[in-house]
């Protein structure tokens, strides 16, 4: 036939038309998943047809989505993309800045200046009604402790100036604990993961022997009486992000207490168990074991005396463990899944201090907190 | 719905040239409309009618003209049936709320804004429509009587959203050719543009966006606290992001123009190589300034009618580009700007320019990358005033070191992409096949690995 004669002369045309219609077929006929787990994320479903959601052009974008997020090898277009991205030289990918010896940086350019004063009128607000009983740790962001790794001259937002005012603001009422100190002298040690923003068992512990001091605890949660679990192969957020191809993976490790916990989910639903989710140990987001993640109420029995609330964001899930040293209950409030306010929470329970443990993004950028805790009803 | 989409490239675009090279040829022109109207109606089903009302109100002008042949008036009023629809859709759309805004803020009234959502693309097709209806009234074609064939031009889908403006005359011919409208010489050439025009928004626009929005965006550096270089690196950003945004949309659409069979005119030629402003818009967007130059400088007397009554035309055509561009004053301001520079380099400055050699280059890119500063002037995270003040009164900030190092072989291929070199490789490109056939596959898996993992980013034009 002559057209086929033809098209032998075209031989692009022939590449092109068999790499569309192929990889179509290809695509539509790929097994679908239910998650990824190295983005660490849930992706779109087949969106069930329905009249309203094509009227309301929400069937489109959950198709274009599940298109998107099924595509046949979808996991090795995002690693072909991130060395292209190497290949242009750039140190960043996907809001990630690539430091020295592997570390992977959140890039926090800026912070929202709104809600943070908000989020601080409100902590203050609290310190004010209950004087002398908040200890407040903010935990800096691993790229203003280990800046020396950072890329070259990288933007980072001035967060000394914003952990100032938030130590000056609040230390007529409240026992604001520097971890700038703290941190900084161990700046060149394994104190936050590679591959994720959260800190490392060690990190916290730091934090927990300055929170300690401060307080004058004197009894110290002993690492050595208790044994510890390392497991590698730990793939943080900030990986799941950057997805770089040349990831160093992390060590995650705990102390295998035998303390319970007792887990009050968002839902009202009580369970019994142990510290460490150990199924989440087998995954890719180990660090979600701690505390089995972040619950709405949880109460952690200690080996010590009196009780404190600690009101948290994620990073309080590797420190709150050591508390069993010093304190006979320990109730962890997560408000981004409760819906309570503190003082109904501080009326339920005898509490002797409250422990404000957050990392300074949530602290900037949360906007569940500062409503919970702002006023009195 | 975005090319630049796995949706759109595996498969919106394999169905629908599946169907087209498959169906019979007088069936051709079906597919197309309805796959085009699937094309329109994705991003949103309730604009529907307002196509559907654009396609018939031009359909029957054009055959009321017919019918009326010997009689002007109705002519006459036909067309202006015509054109009073098409361009009062566009203004309803587009610019109602401006108006009430300037009202309000004028008046000190408070009427409520309608906040419409604009129809895609509306500024594009709407201009089309009356190019069907004028060129009809003219006699410059003949009235198109299959409605099907007509509604395949309005809403062909290759240049619906973002052009280039296509001239019912461009394609009638094409648009009647039905045995072997498709050759294969076309569609060569349409997948490479087709392939470059996609690389160049996702690579190119998309890659470079990324350094504008680390000052004005969101989570960037915000516009306050950058510095100087910084604020200068950033909306030179933009002016990559802009031009490889539309001329990549422009390049795709001829691209998938020549897949279907079709022939669409040159939207953009190199335009950051001008040595003059002049130059550059003949350079830049070319179907829309040889739009407004047939369809409202000549109709209001051109240069015929003597200098002021040429400069007030000159003034008229760029109030209404800068306006057309979008809703409000900056976009004004950006049009009266280029007015001014087109007068002076009319009345004094071409002739030096001419025999320039690399001072026209650095004053043409200088005051294009100042006019989209005033462009960009209304886009979130950005106030004119705080950008233009930025820019010239020199002040500290947050320092473009880590930026220009981050971006720098982009910032470089990006240079690279806007000068005469890219026509030498594509010489050398046509002129072997292996290579090309090489260098198309590269450039086309890397771009979909970053769709893939892109988060959505429509066209700069969608806008407009």
């Amino acid at each position: 036939m002559n057209f086929w004669k033809q098209l032998k002369q075209y031989p692009v045309v022939i590449l092109f038309f068999v790499f569309l219609f192929g990889f179509a077929v290809l695509d539509a006929l790929w097994p679908k998943r239910a998650e990824s787990e190295l983005e660490n994320r849930k992706l779109q479903q087949f969106p069930a047809v329905t009249l309203s959601g094509i009227i309301s052009n929400e069937w489109m974008q959950k198709y274009e989505n599940y298109t998107k997020d099924q595509f046949a090898l979808r996991d090795s277009w995002i690693d072909l993309k991130s060395r292209a991205e190497s290949m242009l030289l750039k140190t960043e990918n996907n809001d990630i800045w690539y430091g020295k010896d592997g570390y992977l940086f959140p890039a926090l350019m800026t912070v929202d200046d709104k809600q943070y004063q908000k989020n601080l009128e409100a902590l203050k607000a609290m310190c004010e009604r209950h004087p002398g009983m908040v200890d407040v740790m903010i935990v800096p962001t691993s790229s203003l402790i280990m800046r020396d790794r950072l890329p070259f001259d990288a933007p980072l937002v001035d967060e000394d100036a914003y952990l100032d005012e938030i130590r000056d603001t609040l230390s007529a009422t409240a026992n604001v604990i520097d971890l700038r100190e703290t941190l900084l002298p161990h700046a060149e040690e394994y104190i936050y993961y590679r591959t994720d923003h959260h800190w490392t068992a060690q990190g916290a512990y730091y934090a927990y022997e300055a929170y300690a001091a401060s307080r004058g605890l004197t009894t110290l949660f002993d690492t050595t009486a208790v044994p510890s679990v390392s497991v590698d192969g730990f793939y943080g957020t900030s990986y799941s992000k950057a997805r770089n191809w040349d990831v160093v993976p992390d060590v995650l490790t705990y102390y295998d207490l035998p303390n319970a916990l007792s887990i009050t989910g968002a839902d009202g639903a009580v369970q019994e168990t142990g510290i460490m989710d150990e199924a989440k140990l087998e995954t890719r987001d180990k660090y979600a074991a701690f505390l089995h993640g972040n619950n709405a109420f949880s109460v952690l029995k200690g080996d010590g005396e009196g009780s404190v609330l600690v009101i948290k964001d994620s990073y309080a899930n590797s420190f709150v463990p050591y508390l069993t040293a010093n304190y006979e209950t320990i109730a962890v409030v997560d408000f981004r899944e409760n819906v309570s306010k503190v003082e109904q929470i501080l009326s339920e329970g005898q509490y002797d201090s409250i422990l404000f443990l957050y990392s300074f993004d949530a602290f900037c950028s949360d906007t569940f907190f500062g409503s919970r805790i702002v006023s009195a009803s | 719905m975005v090319f630049s989409t796995i949706l759109f490239l595996f498969r919106f675009l394999p169905i629908t040239l599946a169907l087209y090279y498959i169906v019979p040829a007088k069936l051709k022109n079906t597919v197309l409309f309805v796959c085009s109207l699937v094309f329109y109606s994705w991003g949103e089903v309730k604009l529907f009618p307002v196509m559907a009302a654009l396609i018939l109100v031009n359909y029957i002008a054009g055959l009321g003209m017919e019918k009326w042949e010997q009689n002007s008036r109705v002519r006459m009023f036909f067309l202006l049936f015509s054109v009073i629809i098409s361009l009062g859709m566009l203004f309803f759309f587009k610019y109602t709320d401006f108006f009430i805004r300037n009202i309000n803020a004028v008046a000190g009234t408070s009427i409520p804004l309608l906040k419409l959502t604009l129809p895609l693309g509306i500024s594009f097709y709407t201009f089309q429509t009356m190019s069907y209806s004028i060129d009809v009234y003219r006699r410059d074609v003949k009235t198109e009587h299959n409605i099907i064939n007509f509604g395949a031009y309005v809403v062909m889908f290759p240049q619906l959203i973002a052009g280039p403006i296509v001239k019912y005359r461009d394609v009638a011919e094409r648009l009647h050719v039905l045995k072997g409208r498709v050759t294969l010489d076309r569609v060569n050439e349409g997948i490479t543009l087709f392939i470059f025009g996609l690389a160049k928004k996702v690579l190119l626009a998309d890659g470079i966006s990324a350094l504008w929005y680390d000052v004005v965006g969101e989570s960037g550096v915000g516009l306050a606290n950058a510095s100087t270089p910084l604020v200068w690196l950033g909306i030179i950003a933009y002016t990559f992001q802009i031009y490889f945004d539309f001329s990549g949309y422009s390049m795709m659409g001829i691209g998938m123009g020549k897949m279907l069979g079709f022939d669409f005119p040159d939207n953009f030629n190199l335009p950051y190589v001008s040595k003059s402003i002049t130059e550059f818009w003949r350079r830049w967007h070319i179907t829309l300034s040889s739009w407004f130059r047939e369809y409202v400088y000549i109709p209001l007397g051109g240069n015929r009618r003597g200098l002021r009554r040429q400069i007030l035309n000159i003034f008229i055509v760029w109030f209404l580009t800068g306006f057309w561009h979008g809703a409000n004053w900056n976009f004004i301001f950006w049009g009266l700007y280029f007015f001014v520079l087109l007068m002076i380099e009319k009345v004094w400055l071409l002739p030096h320019l001419k025999k320039g050699r690399v001072w026209p280059h650095i004053y043409t890119m200088l005051l294009v990358i100042i006019g989209w500063a005033l462009f960009v002037g209304s886009d979130s995270g950005v106030t004119l005033p705080l950008l233009l003040q930025k820019m010239f009164i020199p002040s500290g900030g947050v320092s473009a070191l880590y930026f220009l190092r981050n971006y720098a072989v982009l910032l470089a291929v990006c240079v690279f992409s806007c000068t005469s070199l890219t026509l030498k490789c594509k010489r050398a490109l046509e002129e072997n096949t292996v290579l090309r056939g090489l260098t198309l596959s590269v450039v086309l898996v890397v771009t979909i690995a970053y769709m893939v993992d892109a988060t959505s980013s429509p066209f700069l034009y969608f806008r407009f």
